[in-house]
């Protein structure tokens, strides 16, 4: 009854996720990691060589790459699995049912692991595909081309798949903070696996990797040690050949790497001990539970007062039908004011921010001032717009998120004044809180930081409601701007630096970020109107 | 005012007709919108409130096709569709100001008017609560009142009445009647007795097509002796279940008092008695469904 329950939550979770067309968009992106791993530009380098694509070696880079793009985008896409079922009731139904908690939410990590195991099928079959295709080495060996999935990949995305589970069952990390929070986890624990070498810590496998081909590639000449993953286009440069038999899986190793299963066990348990069952007061977390009492009292205060007329209303409920009459607006009273969207925009973004959250941003905003020119001032200004991005990431998916889309889009300038209005409203927050830094680089004359500033603040909000209004949720920029921010301000990099946070700057940047802010405004409005027009 | 819906149809995934060839011209006054389920009345509307376009066929508002220029009816349009969400964050005076700067109307304009609907939709008492902390029903009034912010010309209330309760409904209903004069309002429900008490005009929807449009007494007029009150012993009823379209049953002493929509008598005993909406609403939707059966 038990396993069949699981599989049966497992499978219906798994095909509502695989029928949807963002599914779709995530096999194709799969897809697309693959064609570029055919190309040459993801590719395992050890100094000037490279591994003969032989099953070995492509079972080990394709793995690999599995690996890292999974553990790092793979988390937002599965993230959702709890989430759903409390958004569209189905929860509700299940909660009273005799399913227990760690049956349900294995069930669910189960339904993760199918979702995030076909994108790891693809890069394996992938990487047949690849040895037919380059022909470099004759002979396929399968075994060699599944091991490093089975023995790298598949511990990691079990674990993955408990940990999406264990963040939803989590308060505070349920939501955007969470998707924030687990972008630097996932960095610490991938530098962990690299720098230290430690099986039990290397969740990516880089560690494993390097350590196995380097040893095979030790006698080789002129090596000199170094081992690079890369993603991306890289130098051009020719690379010599040596073949690569493969891992030697010693019982260490695969014990560091059934480690991760037991792992994911432990985190299924912690995570099925704060699952509140899709009620507030279960779970241990005693905080919610007592405020969403509070809540529930508040409204059923509110049914008692209103509804039964024992409050302050019985003088409104009493009218008589005839007494009621609603007085015409005067003329002109409804005609479009951008003002006022724009002012009550702002104040739905803001609302609900706790005076901490201002504090900081203060902080943050009086430190981009304080701080002295150079890289000090840039970095500040980096955080100061780390801050807001769960302001930033509710804009274009707000509308879907709550259920007000009927409501605005039946409204009269709902492309012309409402859209362009969140957009400013978010550019507004952006100049406002990275205002320290704008001013002192206005105020010196530093007339490229200047340009950056303005650039970044038009950029944020336009990047956030084009990817909310055709994601229809806030992960994707929550994910994906906390990644670009590390690559681009906090490393730095200067093409990726859209705020100027980089003492040294190029003009060229911002003015190509202006020209991105144009074009994902473009798209957003495009998304829009395709919402509105049903 | 006049809106004008010809040949409408409108197809989802390219297989399921949700509405076939839906045609109705309306004036000022409130139409009800009557028909089982899933049989294209929240499609017809999403399509008149501009949110969703037909697949075929024009809708005009006082001769301007919506679907080319919708703004022209958004801007007179009250629309409280049959699901949806608030801003969990933001009390209901917060969430109407937003609504109303959404809708174009001003800040002074909007908040006398936002405090003249909290009034009458009797949410005056907790309008500084967070929406999170309301009740379906509370949050349905919240709905009603965003509807009426711009002083629509055309209201679209769908199953508006829907978690309210009886006191609240008659209210909606009463509010409806008032505001009927001066504009056109569509109200679909599956609650006859709402539309009975407030409808000028009534249309019966099913399968997508438009079955009857007409008045309420002319509806009836039609059933003029064809609803017979009928007692049978209770082991008849599946029988007579069969062979009539029965509207109610109430046992009592003497039997089950069957009521029977049907031309002729449905048997001894069988007395006339007035028809009512409900019983004309069946009638209607029963005959469609032998029509399309045939």
């Amino acid at each position: 009854m038990k396993s069949r329950a699981l599989y049966h939550i497992a499978r219906a979770d798994f095909l509502e996720r695989v029928r949807r067309y963002s599914f779709l968009v995530t096999l194709a992106f799969t897809l697309y990691a693959a064609f570029e791993a055919n190309r040459g530009n993801i590719v395992v380098n050890l100094g000037h060589y490279r591994g003969v694509y032989n099953s070995a070696w492509l079972g080990m880079l394709l793995s690999l790459t599995a690996t890292f793009l999974i553990t790092m985008v793979g988390f937002y896409v599965i993230k959702n699995t709890v989430e759903r079922d409390q958004r569209t009731g189905v929860g509700q139904i299940l909660a009273a049912t005799p399913v227990g908690r760690l049956a349900y939410l294995t069930g669910k990590a189960l339904s993760n692991l199918a979702v995030v195991g076909v994108i790891a099928l693809v890069l394996l079959c992938a990487a047949f595909g690849m040895q037919l295709w380059r022909a470099e080495a004759a002979g396929i060996d399968p075994w060699k081309l599944v091991a490093p999935f089975l023995f790298l990949t598949l511990p990691a995305l079990v674990f993955l798949s408990a940990l999406a589970v264990l963040f939803e069952c989590v308060p505070g990390l349920r939501g955007g903070f969470g998707n924030i929070f687990y972008f630097f986890f996932w960095t610490a624990l991938l530098a962990a696996g690299i720098q230290t070498h430690i099986g039990y810590l290397d969740l990516v496998g880089v560690g494993f990797v390097e350590s196995s081909a380097k040893q095979a590639a030790h006698d080789l000449p002129d090596y000199t040690g170094g081992f690079t993953f890369q993603i991306g286009p890289h130098g051009g440069e020719s690379l010599r050949t040596f073949v690569w038999d493969g891992f030697h899986w010693s019982a260490e190793m695969i014990a560091a790497r059934l480690g991760w299963f037991v792992l994911a066990f432990v985190v299924l348990l912690v995570a099925a001990a704060c699952f509140d069952r899709f009620d507030p007061s279960r779970g241990i977390f005693r905080r919610y539970a007592v405020r969403g009492r509070q809540l529930a009292r508040g409204a059923r205060a509110g049914l008692t007062d209103a509804e039964n007329g024992n409050g302050d209303a019985p003088a409104i409920a009493a009218a008589a039908p005839s007494a009621m009459h609603l007085t015409p607006l005067a003329a002109g009273a409804a005609e479009g004011r951008f003002a006022g969207v724009l002012a009550a925009e702002l104040r739905l973004m803001l609302k609900g921010r706790s005076r901490w959250w201002l504090l900081v941003a203060l902080g943050l905003l009086i430190g981009s001032f304080a701080a002295p020119a150079g890289e000090a001032r840039g970095k500040v200004l980096a955080f100061a717009w780390l801050w807001p991005v769960l302001v930033w990431s509710g804009m274009g998916t707000r509308e879907t998120r709550h259920g007000t889309a009927p409501l605005i889009f039946s409204s009269a300038g709902a492309l012309g004044r409402q859209l362009p209005a969140v957009w400013f409203a978010g550019a507004l927050l952006a100049l406002v809180t990275g205002a320290g830094a704008g001013v002192r680089w206005l105020a010196s004359g530093d007339w490229a930081h200047s340009l950056a500033w303005i650039g970044g603040a038009m950029f944020i909000p336009a990047l956030a409601l084009a990817l909310g209004v055709w994601s229809g949720t806030s992960k994707l920029f929550e994910g994906l701007y906390t990644a670009w921010w590390y690559a681009g301000p906090v490393q730095p990099t200067a093409a990726l630096d859209f705020m100027g946070a980089s003492p040294s700057l190029s003009p060229r940047v911002p003015i190509l970020y202006c020209g991105a802010t144009l074009l994902l405004l473009c798209v957003a409005a495009v998304g829009r109107r395709r919402q509105i027009r049903g | 005012m006049r809106l004008e819906i010809q040949n409408l149809s409108k197809q989802y995934d390219g297989k399921v007709w949700a509405l076939r060839n839906f045609t109705l011209a309306l004036g000022p006054g409130v139409l009800g919108l009557l028909g089982p389920n899933g049989a294209g009345k929240s499609t017809l509307m999403r399509i008149l409130a501009t949110i969703a376009n037909p697949t075929e066929g024009v809708v005009r508002w006082n001769g301007t096709d919506i679907a080319q220029q919708p703004d022209e009816l958004r801007g007179v349009l009250g629309y409280l569709p049959q699901d949806f969400g608030v801003y969990p964050n933001l009390n209901a005076v917060e969430f109407l100001e937003y609504l109303a700067a959404v809708k174009g109307i001003g800040a002074a304009a909007a908040r006398r008017r936002i405090e003249e609907l909290l009034a009458l939709v009797n949410l005056t008492d907790v309008r500084k609560r967070p929406l999170g902390g309301y009740s379906g029903g509370m949050r349905q009034r919240v709905g009603i009142a965003q509807a009426l912010l711009n002083d629509p010309k055309l209201l679209i209330v769908d199953e508006p009445t829907a978690g309210l309760d009886p006191e609240e409904r008659v209210r909606f209903r009463n509010l409806l009647s008032e505001l009927s004069g001066e504009r056109i309002v569509i109200l679909s429900t599956h609650i006859v007795s709402d539309v009975e008490a407030t409808a000028t005009d009534i249309a019966i929807v099913s399968r997508g097509r438009l079955v009857t449009h007409a008045a309420p007494e002319a509806l009836l007029a039609q059933l003029d002796r064809k609803v017979w009150e009928w007692v049978v012993k209770s082991e008849e009823l599946p029988a007579a279940r069969q062979r009539f379209l029965i509207s109610t049953v109430t046992r009592r002493s003497d039997g089950v008092h069957a009521r029977v929509v049907a031309d002729a008598p449905p048997g001894t005993g069988a007395q006339p008695v007035p028809p009512t909406l409900e019983d004309a609403y069946l009638d209607a939707v029963a005959g469609e469904r032998r029509t399309e059966g045939q």
